[in-house]
């Protein structure tokens, strides 16, 4: 772990129980391996980008990284200004909370569920510094005034309530209390997924703006490829609980070295007309993640799979300097 | 001549609320070719959904068509059924509905039954609108499944809708949406709640589908992306008005309105690596408070009061239409070279 890194995270699992209920017991059937041995670093002021199809594992990747959810397994490193480098997977509640939830802020995708109709912006946006007592009662007014600025609100619409306001407006509140605490690393998961094309570029200049300006580290989970490809630095594909490939993002989308990224991109449309072609698109369906198939998860679907894949696992590995691919075949194959 | 099939002309769907009246869609016109792919894209609010549901005449009240003409050609050379003028709960158009103009919903949970089985949805229509016995209409069904991709067609009959993720429902709909060989297939954003891949899947399918059956489609949707996939014509709406009208490769190459412009422009795009997006100021309006004039104007950075009070449809060419006063000097503007 270097100076720089503020994020690392090794081999985190998190299984969800399927219970089997008789009539006085409940044994666990199996388990949802919703993330299973996920790894990857961000460091200062980075932009790390978390694509997948819907079920892959990313939400729950963030929400365990956050300690919403407690994990089953692995290590989540953060570099934290005043305990230093402590493992999140390790403390409990209420340590999250008095030390580690004002450094790490999450951005949610659907604003109208998450904010509360029966309170004002002011509020709304006051609470966590309240609750964090970083001013002055007298001192707030202001700050919740400077951060509406900040992300482009009017500052008299605090006294007012959410349902005033467009999907795009609340999702800048949504962000104005994120940052209220000054966090060095926020968790967007889908922020622009629920608006509408208009509204989605000014919220993703906000966020690009706000990350230039604070030098904050994001982790921006995504299923929308084009998205990703314009905001992160680097970019981590998820399936089925794992991450098949990590590299930066042009490398990524330029040198593919998994077939499910290939298959991903492939199936993205591009909004030209004339760059129209026929795609190969996936065939079947993301696997059970409670029955995932043997060997390489992805080998049922995939174009290229050989016997190799069905019985052993492949890991995740640098196949070239800073491109990390989990493919058995990633050097021989040669991908679009 | 095109061989037209749909011809909608200047249509007007109200809601009559008590907080006042919103003009849905305000004198929208386009005709859909037989066989071919027309685009409808727009944001939320935009009345894309409403004019899809006018097609059919299901606006339920308190909507209501208030005026135009939906102009159905059976036949190439048959007179025109205007749909908008029957009664919505004639037999004629229950006929035309599901029989003649089949339609596919957004949200596929949502549209399947939850408490019958996939083959009580699907064998019941299919024997009604082609008088089929249960058997026959049964074979059918099978095949129908079979065709759009579905693996183990008859098991499916037996099957829920909670037996089935997301993509496979959407199948589900698009067969029953073909079972009675529709001429029009109305699409309202089909693949909005799936994943990119099941997306191109269904894209696939649907242009397959076009090509053995010959049926043209209405494809509505808010992403660009898709528009240029799949579309022939491509329809850009804007509170209730087209803002403009032209083929697919005109849309995305050479636009004339501001809006598409700006839309355009706002999304990232893989073939133009931009530091920034650009952005639309400020929000769709409310529709209860249209603004005056050009309905785009408070958020267009073309806008002069004096020019842009009531804009024609001006025809940029042949075929390409657009909304806007000020294209022709937005052109010149435009070819200059920016400094």
């Amino acid at each position: 772990m270097t100076n720089d890194t503020l994020l690392h995270v090794n081999n985190l699992k998190k299984h969800f129980p399927i219970y089997k209920r008789g009539i006085f017991t409940q044994q666990v059937d199996r388990y949802v391996k919703a993330v299973d041995g996920v790894s990857f670093t961000i460091a200062r002021g980075e932009v790390l980008g978390l694509v997948g199809e819907s079920g892959c594992g990313k939400t729950t990747t963030g929400r365990t990284v956050l300690g919403a959810e407690k994990p089953t397994d692995g290590e989540v490193i953060f570099q934290d200004p005043q305990l230093g480098a402590v493992d999140l997977a390790q403390l409990n509640r209420e340590t999250m909370r008095k030390y580690i939830w004002h450094n790490i802020q999450l951005i949610f995708q659907d604003p109208y569920s998450s904010l509360n109709p029966r309170m004002t912006l002011e509020q709304i946006i006051a609470e966590p510094i309240r609750n964090y007592k970083l001013l002055e009662r007298g001192a707030i007014r202001d700050r919740v005034a400077e951060l509406l600025r900040l992300v482009g609100l009017r500052p008299e619409y605090m006294s007012r309530y959410p349902h005033a306001f467009s999907g795009g407006q609340r999702q800048r509140v949504g962000i104005a209390r994120a940052l209220a605490v000054n966090p060095q690393l926020l968790i967007c998961d889908e922020p622009v997924s629920a608006l509408d094309v208009s509204i989605q570029a000014q919220v993703l200049n906000l966020l690009q703006d706000l990350q230039e300006q604070f030098q904050l580290a994001y982790l921006f989970i995504s299923h929308d490829l084009s998205v990703v490809r314009h905001l992160c630095d680097r970019v981590a594909v998820m399936y089925v609980g794992k991450i098949v490939e990590i590299a930066d993002t042009e490398d990524l989308f330029n040198n593919i070295q998994h077939p499910y990224t290939e298959a991903l991109l492939s199936s993205a449309p591009t909004p030209d007309p004339r760059a129209r072609r026929k795609q190969v698109p996936l065939i079947g369906e993301v696997p059970d993640p409670s029955n995932p198939p043997s060997g390489c998860y992805f080998h049922p679907r995939c174009l290229y799979a050989k016997e190799r894949c069905v019985v052993e696992t492949p890991p995740l590995r640098e196949v070239q300097p800073g491109h990390w691919s989990a493919c058995h075949f990633a050097e021989e194959l040669d991908l679009g | 001549m095109p061989d037209i099939l749909l011809e909608v002309k200047d249509l007007h769907v109200n809601f009559f609320l008590t907080e006042g009246t919103v003009k849905a869609v305000n004198g929208v016109s386009f005709k859909i070719e037989r066989g071919k792919t027309l685009g409808i894209v727009g944001e939320s609010g935009c009345g894309k959904s409403v004019m899809a549901r006018a097609i059919l005449n299901m606006v339920r009240p308190p909507g209501r068509i208030v005026s135009g003409e939906i102009n159905y050609y059976s036949q190439p050379d048959s007179p025109p059924i205007n749909i908008a003028s029957l009664n919505r709960n004639s037999a004629q158009v229950r006929r035309i509905r599901w029989g003649e103009i089949a339609m596919i919903f957004q949200e596929p949970m949502t549209s399947l039954s939850p408490v019958h089985t996939i083959s009580n949805q699907m064998i019941e229509p299919i024997q009604l609108h082609l008088n089929l016995s249960k058997q026959a209409a049964k074979n059918h069904a099978v095949e129908l499944l079979a065709r759009v991709g579905l693996p183990n067609p008859e098991q499916l009959l037996t099957r829920y809708r909670h037996e089935l993720s997301g993509g496979m429902r959407q199948r589900v709909m698009i067969a029953m949406a073909l079972s009675c060989n529709p001429k029009l297939l109305i699409a309202d954003e089909p693949t909005t709640a799936v994943d990119v891949t099941t997306q191109a899947q269904i894209l696939n399918l649907m242009r397959g589908l076009q090509d053995e059956f010959g049926m043209a489609i209405m494809f509505i949707t808010h992403a660009l992306g898709v528009i240029a996939e799949i579309a022939d014509d491509v329809v850009v709406m804007y509170l209730g008005e087209e803002v403009e009208v032209a083929d697919v490769d005109t849309i995305f190459h050479d636009p004339s309105h501001p809006y598409t412009q700006a839309l355009l422009r706002s999304i990232p795009r893989p073939d133009m690596k931009l530091k920034r997006l650009e952005t639309i100021k400020g929000n769709v309006p409310d529709p209860m408070h249209l603004p005056q004039g050009c309905k785009y104007h408070p958020r267009c950075r073309y806008y002069i009061p004096t020019r842009c009070a009531n804009p024609p449809f001006e025809r940029v060419s042949s075929e390409h239409r657009a909304r806007c006063a000020r294209i022709h000097d937005i052109k010149e503007q435009l070819s200059e070279p920016t400094s």
